[in-house]
């Protein structure tokens, strides 16, 4: 409780929104997220320590998701939660959906990797060495089949979750763990959150803003972790 | 106990744990937006859009080992910057969640100009008010520096209370500008 009462109403009045803008997870999922790339694991993955730190730098970066910018720099609105191998085909639906002049595809548009994080980042294009200006570098070229392979780990993570009523932490979190190894993804573990008091029998992975299951929320490729959220 | 990053992770299943990341955080962060725009409506109204922002992008958060309160920073830093560059709070996060920022009342008012350090800002503080006209100097600081309550402030200006109050204000967010400008 803070000494300032304004603090303590502006407060409540923010978790009610916070609540509100939550949807109770469904435990009955109808509807999971379309990917049209196909289940392609693996670049080539050519041994060394230099290909490996590439291929984890674009898995983070795949992981991240992107960020759609609806202008030419960073000052511009943004929406992020984006996924892809693609980020500027993914960014130019999220800008029709928002009948956003950037949605037409004659509007060139550039994808630059940096800032915090780092991030995807995608502008309206102005001009040559775009991403330099803003202090940012090229995508590498390595991003996209990093995309396609994350997208393939979350349609088998959302394949755990799918039709089932409650799956105990213990048993979601054995299957996450099996199916890291099936598809690769030697040094991660699932991780179960369980410093947040919440003792429920039912495990989840993460959610999307509809309330559908969306296991990139549960990806942290820092730590090379799949989290799972227990119920309440 | 739960580290403020591992509250933010929590808080994409369970948005309470979202609230008591402001509990923890909001007091310093209103100081922090206070000390700097001076004036106590637009610090809460900072206050409120960056924690609609936060709780907005909290799914892009990812625990790197860094204070989850360094993150919640940097989206202050950014919506102080947006303030100073336009002149005005943008208002957009908490719009869309749909908040009513609550009115300050007067012992939140008092309380939030109690955040401020006189003695941290004293020099730049100095050369701003001798750029203030002396009506808006006058009110600053019988307010701030002799740190007097309204109702002398009113009798000494020979208005009423709540003029009182306005010039203040209203001084405030001009020396405010001020001292953004010279710094």
């Amino acid at each position: 409780m803070s000494q300032i009462p304004f603090v303590n109403q502006l407060g409540d009045a923010l978790e009610e929104a916070f609540i509100t803008a939550s949807p109770a997870p469904r435990r009955r999922p109808t509807r999971g997220r379309r990917w049209i790339v196909p289940a392609v694991v693996a670049v080539a993955l050519a041994g060394g320590a230099a290909a490996a730190s590439t291929l984890f730098n674009s898995t983070k970066l795949a992981v991240d998701g992107i960020g759609c910018y609806a202008g030419s720099g960073t000052g511009a609105s943004q929406t992020f939660d984006v996924y892809g191998p693609s980020p500027i085909a993914a960014c130019r639906r999220v800008f029709r959906a928002q009948h956003s002049p950037l949605g037409d595809p004659r509007v060139k548009l550039i994808a630059c990797e940096g800032g915090p994080g780092p991030l995807v980042m995608v502008f309206k294009a102005q001009g040559q060495a775009q991403c330099h200006r803003l202090g940012l570098s090229s995508l590498p070229g390595s991003y996209a089949p990093a995309a396609d392979r994350v997208a393939a780990l979350d349609r088998a993570l959302l394949s755990l979750v799918r039709g089932r009523d409650c799956v105990a932490p213990a048993e979601l979190s054995d299957e996450v763990n099996a199916a890291l190894v099936r598809l690769g993804w030697s040094g991660w573990r699932a991780k179960l959150l369980s410093s947040t008091g919440q003792t429920g029998a039912c495990a989840n992975l993460g959610f999307n803003s509809s309330g559908a299951p969306d296991p990139s929320g549960s990806l942290d490729a820092t730590n090379r972790v799949v989290i799972i959220f227990r119920g309440q | 106990m739960i580290s403020d990053a591992e509250l933010i992770l929590a808080s994409r299943q369970d948005p309470q744990a979202f609230r008591e990341l402001y509990d923890r955080r909001a007091d310093d962060l209103l100081a922090y937006f206070y000390r700097r725009v001076l004036d106590p409506e637009v610090a809460a109204d900072l206050l409120a859009e960056t924690f609609a922002v936060a709780f907005a992008r909290r799914r892009r958060f990812r625990d790197v080992g860094r204070p989850g309160g360094a993150w919640l920073y940097g989206i202050a830093a950014k919506e102080l910057s947006h303030f100073f560059r336009r002149r005005e709070v943008e208002k957009r996060a908490i719009k869309k969640l749909g908040v009513v920022v609550p009115a300050l009342d007067r012992e939140s008012l008092d309380r939030i100009e109690a955040l401020i350090d006189v003695d941290a800002h004293r020099r730049s503080l100095a050369a701003a008010l001798q750029q203030m006209s002396a009506g808006d100097r006058d009110a600053v600081e019988l307010r701030v520096v002799e740190e007097l309550g309204y109702t002398e402030i009113a009798a000494k200006l020979r208005c009423t209370e709540a003029a009182a109050r306005t010039r203040v204000h209203r001084g405030l967010a001009r020396l405010s500008n001020l001292m953004e400008a010279n710094s």
